[in-house]
């Protein structure tokens, strides 16, 4: 493969380039500087994630602990940010300095409850993202591929799943299961595989006719080389798209569920919760930071997903109806 | 037609036997053997004895196999509650007085109500939450969405682009916190909570206007996406060329050719969102303390009332299959195509 250098002469002799499709869509996708933002966010908000023991041990206060010092003694409030710094940084480290305020009226630490939260947000929305499109991918291809009966029998399901009231669903199902983060993954998964289901249904009906499939087969290609090696590849677009909007949604309903109080248990952090706990009693109508912080959060992480999808749908698929 | 009618209720019904289903081994088997919860003892109150949790379990009918219990259920669901039952329930009352305990959907845990009575109570508010939403977000997303697909690129579409980002992003709870901060508690233009009855349509109205505008612009965002792409589809057919051809206006151009065709998307995800919200609207209900389906579901969850969540739950998948239903007729109608498929 020939150097940038190599290319930039040849650009300048004025040459063709041959440029592979791949190529193509990352040079699209390096032009498109809202994705590059938003994967920049993504970027800093997994460092963010990954910071969380450290900002432990910088504030003194432990994930899910409560501090005395994190609610003021006359109002009964949790502290405001930078609440006890005021002899500046140099009284980090200390138990009564609180960067970000404290995130509830227990007094825990609002910095490391958003960077724990972040944690769960993050793993929930991977790992819930990965099983919708490993079962979206797996059926989606035996409907498309197989057709008949399989494929009405699919189908149905993917109109079944499609018209359960899934928050409803979620929390009687949260009752009978239990607080758990395998619970809210896994419900999470089961209601959103069949919309990219259906994508990749449609995706390999158009492709299983064309040419090159019929090709292969007259070549002797079993139908697992053809799925395998020559529908897969077309499929890495749309899942890469959907594999990005799935992580928004997943981490948007994670939060949903714990705002209403169902999913996950109380020693997980999440975001979600963190703006319940702003609720009672109207918390936020004296101290607003309390959901304006994990709230914000939350705002910038779905937006960066979903524009992170949007930017790759244009880079992979400029014919495709986009949105910008 | 007839048949066309026919295949989609017998659909329907499936679907709604496999949410009957679900529920019932949610609420069944798991709840008993995943949870170690029984029902009886839930309903028995604090601290039962050992008699007194196996009469509740006769008296709920929970010491029969799960198949009968399953069978009694969607029977009780179609044709009301078993005169059998009526009698173990409430002894020695009318029908009326034991209507009020027992119902098609069973009778709650928390409150010596059936789910049914609750469902009915609670469904006003849900209604007119839903009621005006829709107007609202109808009226603002398809002027806007129109006049994007009209002038692409332009300075106005950029904009309403920010909007569907924002709109698709910003969770509606946090939404309706932030408006419920600034609009009715730093400018006290809006009520901080509650519901007024439509017997005085100002205050309902009022009480309405805040929670409605923020489930509207959610909703606006997405329909604001749907009608401008749908917009640039038609106004690049050969018949929106042809009617300018024959000298059409541009705004008989946009509205009776292009806008007509558009429309048919549109009304299908119009109706489905409409079941879905009338099934409840749980987090701007809990949000805005709006006491309707969805907030009594969050309730009875927190509470256990088993036969409530697992009530509103069918009787929101009923609404969903009948919004389906009704939906694909008016697309029939609408185009004949889809009826002969």
């Amino acid at each position: 493969m020939a150097t940038v250098e190599q290319l930039e002469d040849m650009k300048t002799e004025g040459m063709v380039l041959a440029r592979t499709p791949r190529q193509l869509a990352f040079a699209r996708l390096r032009r498109d500087y809202v994705a590059l933002i938003s994967l920049a966010f993504i970027v800093l908000l997994v460092l963010f994630a990954l910071a969380g023991p450290l900002f432990e041990s910088w504030t003194g206060h432990p994930v899910n602990r409560s501090n005395s010092t994190g609610v003021d003694d006359y109002t009964l409030l949790p502290v405001g940010p930078l609440h006890g710094c005021a002899d500046g940084l140099a009284s980090v480290g200390e138990r009564a300095c609180f960067v970000l305020g404290a995130s509830n009226n227990l007094g825990y630490d609002m910095l490391v409850q958003l960077s724990f939260g972040a944690r769960t947000s993050l793993i929930i929305g991977i790992v819930a993202t990965f099983l919708t499109m490993v079962v979206a991918l797996l059926l989606g291809v035996i409907a498309g591929y197989v057709g008949g009966w399989t494929d009405t029998v699919i189908a149905r399901l993917m109109d079944v799943v499609a018209a359960f009231p899934f928050l409803l669903f979620a929390i009687a199902a949260s009752v009978a299961f239990g607080a758990s983060l395998w619970f809210v993954i896994l419900i999470i998964a089961i209601f959103s595989w069949f919309y990219p289901g259906r994508i990749f249904r449609g995706e390999v009906m158009s492709l299983r006719n064309r040419e090159f499939v019929t090709a292969a087969r007259m070549l002797g290609a079993s139908n697992t080389r053809i799925v395998l090696r020559h529908l897969m590849p077309q499929l890495i677009g749309p899942l890469t798209v959907y594999a990005s909007l799935s992580v928004a949604g997943a981490i948007a309903a994670e939060a949903a569920l714990s705002y209403l109080g169902f999913g996950l248990p109380l020693e997980i952090p999440s975001w979600g919760r963190m703006i319940s706990d702003a609720v009672p009693g109207g918390l936020y109508i004296n101290a607003p930071f309390l959901m304006v912080f994990p709230g914000t959060l939350l705002v910038l992480t779905v937006l960066a997903f979903n524009l992170l999808g949007d930017g790759l749908r244009d880079a992979l698929d400029p014919r495709g109806g986009t949105l910008l | 037609m007839v048949r066309f009618l026919i295949r989609r209720i017998l659909g329907g019904i499936f679907v709604v036997l496999v949410v009957t289903l679900a529920v019932f081994v949610l609420f069944g088997p798991v709840l008993r053997w995943h949870s170690n919860i029984s029902p009886a003892r839930l309903y028995a109150g604090k601290n039962p004895s050992a008699e007194q949790i196996e009469r509740v379990s006769a008296l709920l009918g929970l010491d029969k196999p799960y198949y009968v219990q399953y069978g009694y259920t969607l029977k009780r669901l179609v044709l009301g509650p078993s005169q059998d039952e009526r009698e173990r329930v409430c002894p020695g009352s009318t029908a009326a007085e034991c209507d009020q305990l027992l119902g098609r959907f069973g009778s709650s845990f928390a409150k010596q109500r059936s789910v049914d009575s609750l469902i009915w109570d609670h469904f006003p508010v849900t209604l007119s939450l839903t009621f005006v939403a829709a107007i609202m977000w109808l009226l603002i997303s398809i002027p806007i969405g129109i006049i994007s697909a009209i002038r692409p690129r332009s300075l106005f579409d950029r904009v309403s682009i920010v909007f569907v980002l924002i709109g698709q992003s910003l969770p509606v709870y946090y939404f309706g916190l932030l408006a419920l901060y600034f609009l009715a508690y730093k400018l006290g233009w809006f009520p901080l909570s509650g519901y007024e009855p439509l017997s005085n349509p100002g205050q309902w109205l009022y009480h309405l206007l805040l929670p409605a505008s923020v489930l509207a612009l959610q909703f606006a965002a997405i329909y604001v996406r749907i009608t401008r792409s749908q917009m640039l589809d038609t106004l690049s057919e050969d018949y929106v060329r042809t009617a300018r051809a024959k000298g059409a206006g541009e705004t008989r151009v946009v509205i009776r050719h292009a806008f007509r065709n558009a429309m048919l998307p549109i009304v299908t995800m119009f109706g489905l969102d409409l079941g879905l919200l009338l099934g409840g609207a749980i987090l701007i209900e809990v949000t805005f303390g709006l006491q309707g389906l969805g907030w009594l579901a969050v309730q009875a969850a927190k509470r256990l009332d088993v036969p409530t969540t697992a009530g509103i739950v069918l009787f929101s998948a009923i609404i969903i299959v009948a919004a389906n239903i009704v939906v694909d007729l008016v697309n029939a109608s609408l185009d004949p195509r889809i009826r002969l498929e």
